[in-house]
């Protein structure tokens, strides 16, 4: 039995439970912080992949909405026989560029989804009516480097 | 006295200081635990809130890709959420949307999700050419009376029911 003990006679001396209740708030708290500040970090993760959902889905009706609009400038143009007219005529409508192919037009537009990703889209229209959307896809804004490039080595010696 | 006496080297100095401590630590322990008891309980509805998004934001957008295919909300939703999915009344209101479409109305439809806690507001809107029909549809996820995620997006169906 040590002096404290003889002194105290109640086997734990003064001080030793003040630690003891210090070390157990401080585990305490780190544990509720660590706790709160996953919770936290969850949230704002599926928050930003909403708001990303939202901004994509706004570019795809957008999207969708000019494919309406040339589709019915198609239709127009294979009922009138004169299909030729389609060129100038979805030229006209905002954004889209027409180029010829083999059996008629294709027409690409992009939206912007964000300020890094814009949604591009790339459909066929034929004389017979037909369309086929050949591309749809979200992609990475390209950036004009003009001639900045990484200094990396290039492959040759 | 007794106090003055136990901590001017009495006899019991050492068991009335150690009560003292006890009283003072069990209090300062109790409101600590308090408050990082309510931290965990806000981490913990935060975690629910959080997982409760997720499980709204894959509903959403799975209705929304099976609407890009068919334009039609009941089944899509009946696509994602199975045929036994509650659909509430649905309200068509008749209006006019764009100039070179046609407009085909307004309709409004709740579904019940997660055995009636989450309902689901949809607004399905259209206008039809002769090429084919446009339709928007919004839908906004409430739980609690507190809207909770809204969604919208777009299907483009040519005429003669070829998806797009």
């Amino acid at each position: 039995m040590n002096r404290r003990e003889k002194v105290g006679g109640t086997g734990l001396g003064v001080g030793y439970v003040t630690v003891m209740m210090i070390f157990a708030v401080i585990c305490m708290t780190i544990f509720a912080v660590l706790s709160y500040s996953a919770a936290s970090s969850d949230s704002a993760f599926n928050k930003r992949g909403g708001e990303y959902l939202k901004q994509y889905y706004a570019a795809d009706s957008t999207a969708k909405e000019k494919l309406a609009m040339l589709d019915a400038i198609a239709k127009s143009a294979a009922d009138s026989g004169f299909f030729e007219d389609f060129e100038s005529a979805a030229a006209e409508v905002s954004g889209v560029k027409v180029s010829r192919v083999r059996d008629g037009f294709s027409a690409n537009w992009t939206v912007k989804i964000n300020d890094r990703q814009e949604l591009a889209a790339t459909v066929e229209f034929t004389a017979d009516g037909g369309c086929e959307i050949t591309n749809w896809q979200s992609r990475t804004i390209s950036q004009d480097d003009s001639g900045e490039h990484l200094n990396v080595w290039d492959g040759s010696f | 006295m007794s106090a003055l006496k136990a901590f001017s080297g009495g006899k019991r100095r050492p068991i009335n200081l150690f009560f003292t401590e006890m009283i003072i630590v069990l209090l300062f322990f109790s409101i600590s635990g308090a408050v990082i008891l309510k931290v965990f309980a806000s981490a913990e509805l935060k975690s629910l809130q959080s997982a409760r998004l997720e499980r709204v934001m894959i509903t959403a957008q799975s209705i929304a890709e099976a609407y890009s295919e068919s334009g039609d909300l009941t089944s899509a939703a009946k696509l994602v959420l199975g045929d036994d999915v509650v659909i509430g009344e649905t309200t068509l209101l008749l209006s006019d949307t764009k100039t070179e479409f046609h407009g085909v109305g307004t309709s409004y439809t709740t579904l019940l999700l997660e055995n009636g806690s989450i309902s689901m507001r949809a607004q399905e809107s259209g206008a039809v050419s002769d090429a084919g029909g446009l339709y928007h549809l919004t839908m906004t996820f409430d739980a609690d009376g507190e809207e909770i995620y809204s969604l919208s997006c777009s299907a483009y169906i040519r005429n003669g029911g070829e998806e797009r």
